[in-house]
């Protein structure tokens, strides 16, 4: 299979705490990779990183055959690797179709208020009803298809999804989760996705990594994964403390 | 009509500081000082080069966003998230501008000609009336023009992303420091544009940008920050209140009225005609 980012020991200090520590992870052209860990793990400054969002302070990042630790935000997101944010954020006054057509705005020079691609996303995740409301009058589960079809827009080769299903209900959850593993079907997108409903993304990812106090602790796949020792102390502390 | 005339280069010149308050947050103190040098660039180059007003007026604009690039690069950038020394520095700017003005083109009020040949002809009151009106009529042009740029251009979506959300515009791929680049230059040319149309009927010293930068923050609060369909209501309800003050009350207060307007209206809607936050 082949690589379409690696990191190679990177690591970043807040002031005196150590958030990742020699962190060497490789993701494949493709793949849904899970990224798991507790609160604190380290998981979002890495997003941070790979999107360019804050330096690292030392190791490397290769995505698509080029390093990018030192590229800034929106070159990184030109060479086709495009993240989501924790919390939701759209552009607030603009209509859905509007925050969508300012994606398309990197991958064409010239987009058409009526772009076919446009209509074609807001249809596919299931939000064409919605073009001309308002972002910030959304619900959370619109606002966050909204904002997947942000990022799709941009037609990223390498997507980071932080947290997409919190807050959302179960129902909501299971429609998420088939919106993302269609997405990889049909447009052919590798996944990195930052999760806490463990359920959600034992069922869709293909390989797991977790984090812990910023190392990486394994990475493989879903069933290894929850079944690892390891794993179930970090979660839930050790079985036999007294 | 006076109110209206007023009011439409009310509007263009708040517009100016909408923009750079949104994209950028920095609260420009100096606009009113670009508002004067756009009057003194277009009178020098229609009286000492001698080229047509109009020209004159267009190349002026010009001049000044190349200037707002400049000061954009070497002043206002290294304020970006410091709202508190990005407006002592355009104040200090200000001031140095004032003093440069007062240097270069001396303490006496400067007029340049009218646009139009047409207004010449007319004698007495109506002069002024047609100078008026040109002065109201391309202000409200250049708001109109502004505005469709804002809202119906590529560019303009992406100086309204960067206005929204500057870390998520990044990450969907504009370069958000090029679009406060272009937004300052742009802001400033509106300054400029503002003095040009102005300052055949108003002749401008060096100090007379202080007013305008005072009434286009007015016009702001009034329409509420970051509408620009705010900068024109407020720019039209700060003009025709002080039109109407002065026509009614005395002349004497004339900006009074403005501000007696202001506090009701901080009092009763803070968050201006059209704004949603603050």
């Amino acid at each position: 299979m082949e690589a379409i980012l690696e990191t190679t020991n990177v690591s970043k200090k807040f002031g005196g705490l150590q958030v990742l520590d020699r962190v060497n992870l490789t993701v494949y052209a493709g793949e849904i990779l899970g990224l798991v860990g507790p609160n604190g793990a380290g998981k979002t400054t890495l997003f941070n990183i790979l999107s360019g969002a804050i330096p690292l302070d030392s190791g490397t990042v290769t995505a698509f055959g080029t390093e990018i630790q030192n590229k800034k935000p929106f070159e990184i997101a030109t060479l086709g690797l495009v993240r989501t944010f924790q919390i939701v954020r759209p552009f607030p006054t603009m209509t859905c179709r509007e925050n969508i057509l300012v994606a398309r705005l990197l991958s064409t020079p010239r987009p058409s208020v009526k772009d076919p691609l446009i209509d074609e996303l807001l249809e596919s995740i299931g939000i064409a009803h919605l073009a001309l409301k308002k972002a910030q009058e959304l619900t959370l589960m619109e606002k966050k298809k909204m904002e997947i079809a942000r990022a799709l827009a941009t037609t990223p080769k390498l997507l980071l999804l932080d947290e997409v299903m919190s807050g959302l209900n179960p129902t909501e959850i299971n429609e998420a989760i088939e919106l993302l593993l269609k997405l990889r079907k049909e447009k052919n997108i590798t996944i990195i996705w930052i999760e806490h409903v463990m359920k959600a993304i034992v069922k869709t990812a293909d390989r797991i990594a977790v984090l812990h106090r910023g190392q990486l602790l394994t990475v493989d796949t879903p069933s290894k994964v929850i079944s690892d020792p390891q794993v179930i102390e970090v979660y839930l502390g050790r079985a036999n403390h007294a | 009509m006076n109110g209206l005339v007023m009011g439409a280069i009310y509007a263009l010149s708040a517009a100016g500081v909408s923009l750079v308050a949104g994209v950028m947050r920095v609260i420009n103190f100096s606009h009113g000082e670009f508002y004067i040098l756009g009057a003194y660039f277009s009178y020098y180059f229609s009286v000492s080069l001698g080229l047509n007003p109009v020209l004159a007026a267009v190349v002026a604009m010009g001049f000044l966003f190349l200037i707002g690039l400049f000061i954009e690069r070497t002043l206002i950038r290294s304020t970006y998230g410091q709202p508190m020394q990005s407006m002592i520095i355009t104040f200090i700017l200000s001031i140095v501008l004032q003093n440069i003005a007062l240097i270069s083109f001396g303490p006496y009020p400067k007029k340049p000609p009218a646009f139009s040949e047409d207004s010449v002809h007319f004698i007495g009151d109506f002069n002024y009336g047609i100078q008026r009106l040109i002065a109201g009529s391309s202000s409200l042009f250049l708001f109109c023009l502004f505005y469709l740029f804002i809202k119906k251009t590529r560019f303009g979506l992406k100086i309204r992303a960067v206005a929204q959300d500057p870390q998520m515009a990044e990450a969907v791929g504009i370069h958000s420091k090029r679009i406060r680049l272009v937004s300052f230059g742009l802001a400033v040319a509106l300054a400029g544009a503002a003095g040009v149309v102005l300052s055949p009927t108003f002749p401008v010293v060096p100090t007379s940008g202080e007013p305008l930068t005072l009434s286009a923050f007015v016009v702001i609060v009034f329409g509420g920050m970051g509408s620009i369909r705010g900068c024109l209501m407020g720019g039209l309800l700060l003009g025709l209140a002080e039109n109407f003050g002065s026509a009614y009350i005395s002349t004497m207060y004339s900006q009074v009225f403005g501000f007696i307007l202001l506090i009701g209206i901080i009092l009763f809607r803070p968050t201006g005609i059209y704004g949603n936050k603050i």
